[in-house]
């Protein structure tokens, strides 16, 4: 190897060592923190504001945030249940049928029984079973 | 052009040179079957001007944002002076543009046109496409109307099916986990300036590839150089004015149609977006509907595996059609696939439209499942009762 031919190599690995110290934090830079957003352990609107425990009635369910995604709490039998609301198939937000007692997607069709299990449409997976309590009638994370 | 005016040119720029190479664009001999189909993307270009200007001009009073855009568009619809007619004549110049995209390209694959030399010219035109697809996707959200929200939330959720790499597509196309003013920011700006740039660098290297390579003749791609013929020499006709006559013509009668049909038929601004509920029958616009019917049956890593096979056979055709002929009477295996697809695009389009929908057949309720499968239904009975 010449002393040129040398050269010529070591210009080329600075520029390219340049340009990806660029734009290697450029694409970091696309991709948010992950706490961006609602991400509290509080149960609230998307606005932020917060659903008191109280304010679900025997066998009504409300949809809102939980830890920075969609939830849905439910009172069933006295108690509080929550589960992830955002259908497995294409993530929109199922609505609670409390007549049927079922999750269905106002999407494509895909419905889920009271547990969160897939029982018919295309969801290929359950709807996600999240662990909540009371707190002074918040209902959080456990 | 004055003459001192011209001197005075000519002494800093190449305008003989310029003058000439314009000449010959515009008296380029046409071949005998280049016909009103050869308007097509003249035709395009005509309307991506209008978009660029239309989208300018709502540039003006748009305020991108989950807090602003819904409130900016209603602005822009009620208060601003014609904002509806420009607002309407954007989003219909959108289905116009596609709709005459994909005839172009339609004419292109039964003409034989993406055959050697022409492979790039294909390709460029296949990826035109594409953007412009990428333009009505990332346009689509920017109302932030409810209709906006989920269609988008609908569309991006696909990703997270791509093998190995689908969540780090999908955080990266919603700038998170949820659709959210990140991923409104990060649509309007890839609308407005990233595809724009990519759009235009697109079209200056498939325009030049068009001109460098001359209009596709319809013979053997092995047969000698058409234009080297005495007969082609006779019945050609020049480009200016004869043909450039049809294309104006052709883009004059679309941009009329398109006036019309943004003047009377509003696509109305739905209710703001509201992340906690989902209205009931989301649909995407009719140009995804065979994308979204398709992937009711299968599943979802399959079906966007399915779509993207579709894409790149979509890009690669000239490398896989390698037959000499061109014309579509002696390629018939390929017209035929040629017509399938469209068929089947078109099948696929209308099952995704009546799908989850009640209809009066001669005198009988039927209900369209969501995979587009009939239900004759009695009266007074709902869809979906047990």
């Amino acid at each position: 190897m010449t002393r040129r031919n040398l050269f010529e190599k070591f210009v080329v690995a600075l520029f390219g060592g340049t340009a990806l110290a660029f734009f290697a934090p450029a694409l970091a830079f696309l991709f948010p923190n992950k706490n961006f957003g609602a991400t509290g352990r509080e149960f609230t609107e998307a606005n932020g504001e917060l659903i008191s425990a109280n304010s679900i009635s025997a066998g009504g369910a409300r949809v809102g945030m939980l830890g920075g995604k969609p939830a849905m709490v439910l009172r069933r039998n006295g108690e509080l249940v929550a589960f992830s609301a955002v259908c497995t198939h294409l993530g929109c937000i199922v609505a609670f049928n409390a007549s049927e007692n079922i999750f269905q997607c106002p999407c494509h069709g895909g419905e889920y029984d009271q547990e969160g299990k897939v029982i018919a449409g295309p969801p290929p997976q359950p709807l996600a079973r999240i662990a909540i309590k009371v707190e002074e009638d918040k209902i959080v994370l456990s | 052009m004055p003459s001192n005016l011209r001197a005075w040119l000519s002494e800093r720029l190449p305008i003989d040179l310029i003058t000439k190479f314009t000449h010959e664009q515009l008296a380029e001999p046409q071949p005998r079957h280049v016909s009103w189909l050869h308007t097509l993307g003249f035709t395009a270009l005509i309307l991506l001007a209008l978009q660029i200007f239309t989208g300018l001009l709502l540039l003006f009073y748009y305020k991108p944002g989950a807090a602003t855009a819904y409130e900016s568009i209603k602005f822009i619809n009620e208060k601003v002076t014609f904002g509806w007619f420009f607002r309407q004549l954007h989003i219909w110049g959108a289905n116009f543009i596609i709709t005459i995209v994909a005839l172009h390209l339609v004419r292109v694959f039964f003409y034989g046109a993406y055959k050697k030399p022409r492979e790039l010219t294909w390709m460029t035109g296949a990826a035109l496409f594409l953007v412009t697809l990428g333009f009505a996707f990332t346009g689509y959200l920017l109302p932030w109307d409810q209709l906006a929200f989920w269609g988008t939330t609908v569309g991006t959720d696909s990703t997270k099916e791509v093998p190995l790499i689908g969540n780090f597509l999908l955080t990266f196309l919603r700038g998170g986990e949820n659709v959210t003013d990140i991923t409104l920011s990060r649509f309007f700006a890839i609308h407005i300036a990233l595809l724009p740039v990519i759009l235009l660098a697109l079209i200056g290297l498939h325009m030049f590839l068009i001109r460098y390579h001359h209009i596709s003749p319809l013979n053997r791609t092995d047969a000698s150089d058409h234009s080297q013929d005495p007969k082609f020499a006779a019945q050609a006709r020049p480009y200016f004015p004869d043909h450039f006559k049809k294309e104006l013509l052709v883009a004059y009668g679309i941009l009329i149609a398109l006036v019309i049909t943004a003047i009377t038929v509003h696509m109305p601004l739905g209710k703001p977006a509201n992340p906690m509920v989902t209205p009931h029958g989301i649909k995407p616009e009719w140009y995804f509907l065979p994308i979204y019917q398709s992937l009711k049956y299968v599943p979802g890593w399959l079906g966007v595996l399915g779509n993207g096979v579709f894409v790149a056979l979509l890009l690669l055709l000239p490398l896989l059609d390698r037959s000499p002929e061109r014309h579509p009477k002696r390629r018939k295996f390929m017209t035929s696939i040629g017509i399938l697809l469209i068929a089947g695009t078109i099948g696929m389009g209308w099952l995704g439209y009546v799908s989850d929908t009640t209809w009066r057949i001669l005198g009988k309720r039927v209900y369209f499942d969501v995979k587009g499968v009939p239900h004759f239904l009695k009266e007074g009975e709902r869809p979906g009762m047990k």
